[in-house]
């Protein structure tokens, strides 16, 4: 019982493990660049709310401040993301 | 000698698991001390866009993709009919073996070990910030010549396989419409898929009946050289990728049928196995033409660009680094050899043409392909698809990265060069100039050029890697002596390869083609020189500060 029950798992397993490989090779490249052109419009909406932090007040500070409770957590990594550094190598993966 | 093809194939495949499972398994546990509770990149820099722990089978799909394209295939057959397929064979698996999987490991490994950092970045701190403008170069040649040997390639094959040109109307279609479909409707991706694979089936069948005769190879040259300007200048979701997402299932299911066709048709090497040191009328020496013909499928430098600047970003742990890299490598060595057998299973006669010279690669490829499917004209067509698509996936992301990197390094000098139609022009323009047949480029040399650029590179990766290696004190000659041997044996081929190249195209009728490739390779020999320049001094300055230590 117990091995039939292994051999199932296995057999799962192995089917993950095909369907992972073939998403791998047919659509995680365009995944990516969904996620990253989701990124650049988060960026733009970002600079939106946040403009005053530049001194460049894009909204009316009574919007800004109904958004800045959903902005707020993601500055860390939105600041992280802007101000690496990157190569043209990088750029060529889409960077 | 006579050998079966399945034996090569299933036995190279062997010599592959064994090699990871003792070498690459040693290496990684007791060398690089892999530790799966270290963080990666991908956990500490988490921004769900660029980095992100991926699943390491997904990770791997991915990485495979992006390094095997057309080159194995096409460098796997050039090989095979300048030298024989032996002197081929045993560079396939001997170059993978000891130098492959180490540059695509190890080019994951150190990225994955500082931040996701990039090789152009890694050549700055570990060499010098000329080392990294040297990289650009080589870069930049690569991505020119890559796309030259491929347009010539892909442009004869559109005119020689008659039947092939309606499926791939179809692909191209069935590409617009899965963007139309997954992006515009916004409607499940598996709906456009099913549809798209229909319409390739329907195109394929209707090809079969439906031949398409233009002569002239410059014709073909101009539509493919304008497919790749409008993959480069529209938005890539529109066509680029929903294109060469289509063109993976027709490589797919192609790839699938020719495996299982030579593991169980039993079809023999009956091509000569050793030819001579100096073969074909061009007088092509072994030593050092072989190591650079068979670029992927070796050791290639494109790889160690891939593990560094989008793989190291998404390993989930360290543990995952050997599967989806040096995995991916000896993977595409099993590729190498699925293109050796179908050039071997056919023999001398087999592949010369009507006028008496010998076929091109994607000629040889199509009449051994098509007969190990049947030979039938629908075989034939479908085989000429999986050619053209390999060459059209290639070359439409190459010409968006050559104007991307035309944009980035020359813009920095010349402000002109920002604009990116002037750049994906000038780009497609310099391809013209090498591959059309009316300036005399030799493709021979423009596909040795190639993979001497790519070599470069591979050997600029794996000496980062030795210099690496030794700041952290591990064995760096592990890395170090392919490292010396690729980037000798390069220049000699590259030196080669431009005084032919020169000495043709100002031989009368003067050929543009050869002496823009002749110029190319000089500039890539004076930049591996400054090169060997930097690499020692830094060699020598990581050498010293860990004696004073």
């Amino acid at each position: 019982m117990d091995s039939h029950k292994d051999g199932k798992k296995g057999l799962a397993s192995i089917k993950s493990a095909i369907r992972d490989f073939v998403y791998g090779m047919a659509a995680h490249d365009m995944v990516t660049y969904s996620l990253r052109t989701r990124m650049h419009m988060e960026n733009l909406f970002m600079l939106i709310v946040m403009g005053d932090m530049l001194g460049i007040p894009v909204l009316p500070p009574y919007y800004s401040l109904r958004l800045l409770p959903h902005v707020v957590p993601h500055v860390k990594t939105w600041k992280r993301t802007l101000l690496r550094d990157r190569d043209v190598t990088d750029r060529m993966f889409g960077g | 000698m006579v050998v079966n093809a399945a034996l090569i194939l299933v036995g190279g495949i062997i010599i592959y698991f064994l090699i990871y499972y003792f070498r690459v398994k040693w290496v990684d546990k007791n060398m690089m001390k892999c530790d799966a509770s270290r963080a990666t990149p991908a956990n500490v820099y988490m921004d769900g866009v660029e980095y992100f722990p991926t699943n390491k089978f997904v990770l791997f799909g991915f990485q495979f993709k992006s390094i095997a394209g057309l080159a194995p295939v096409v460098g796997a057959i050039t090989a095979a009919v300048l030298w024989g397929w032996l002197p081929a064979l045993l560079w396939i698996l001997i170059g993978n073996v000891l130098i492959g999987w180490v540059q695509d490991y190890f080019s994951c490994m150190i990225s994955v070990r500082n931040e996701g950092k990039s090789f152009g970045p890694l050549s700055y701190e570990l060499i010098g910030p000329r080392t990294r403008n040297i990289l650009m170069i080589f870069l930049v040649f690569y991505l020119i010549l890559i796309m030259a040997a491929f347009a010539s390639l892909a442009a004869g094959m559109l005119k020689t396989s008659i039947n092939s040109i309606f499926p791939t109307a179809a692909v191209l279609l069935a590409g617009i419409l899965v963007g139309l479909v997954v992006y515009r409707m916004k409607m499940n991706p598996f709906v456009g898929t099913a549809a798209g694979i229909l319409l390739i089936a329907a195109g394929t069948y209707a090809g079969g009946f439906l031949p398409v005769t233009v002569t002239d190879v410059n014709v073909w040259l101009a539509v493919l050289l304008v497919l790749c300007l409008i993959a480069a200048l529209t938005p890539i979701w529109s066509f680029t990728q929903p294109t060469i997402y289509m063109f993976f299932y027709v490589v797919f299911f192609g790839l699938i049928a020719l495996i299982a066709t030579l593991i169980f048709g039993h079809p023999e090497y009956i091509r000569t196995d050793y030819t001579s040191f100096f073969a074909g009328a061009a007088v092509m020496p072994l030593w050092p033409l072989l190591f650079v013909t068979i670029a992927c499928g070796s050791i290639s430098g494109w790889h160690s660009l891939v593990s560094s600047s989008a793989t190291s970003k998404q390993i989930e742990n360290e543990k995952d680094v050997a599967p989806v890299t040096a995995g991916s490598m000896l993977a595409e060595g099993a590729l190498a050899l699925v293109a050796l057998s179908i050039v071997a299973t056919l023999s001398i006669a087999d592949t010369t043409g009507a006028d008496g010279n010998q076929l091109t690669a994607a000629g040889i490829f199509s009449k051994g392909a098509s007969a190990l499917l049947g030979g039938s004209t629908m075989a034939s067509a479908y085989v000429g698809l999986i050619f053209i698509a390999l060459a059209l996936a290639v070359m439409m992301l190459v010409v968006r990265l050559g104007r991307l990197t035309i944009n980035e390094i020359g813009g920095e000098k010349v402000p002109l060069f920002k604009n990116k139609y002037l750049a994906a022009v000038l780009f497609l323009l310099v391809t013209f100039i090498l591959a059309s047949p009316t300036f005399g480029g030799t493709w021979i040399y423009i596909w040795v050029l190639f993979g001497g650029s790519n070599q470069l590179m591979a050997g600029l990766a794996l000496m980062i890697i030795t210099i690496w290696l030794l700041e952290t004190k591990k064995n760096w000659m592990i890395s170090g002596i392919p490292g010396v041997f690729m980037i000798v044996t390069t220049i000699a081929a590259l030196g080669y390869a431009s005084y032919q190249s020169l000495t043709r195209g100002f031989a009368p009728p003067i050929s543009p083609g050869n002496i823009v490739a002749g110029l190319i390779g000089v500039i890539l020999i004076i930049a591996a020189f400054i090169m060997c320049i930097d690499i020692y001094r830094a060699f020598g300055r990581t050498r010293n500060m860990k004696i004073a230590k």
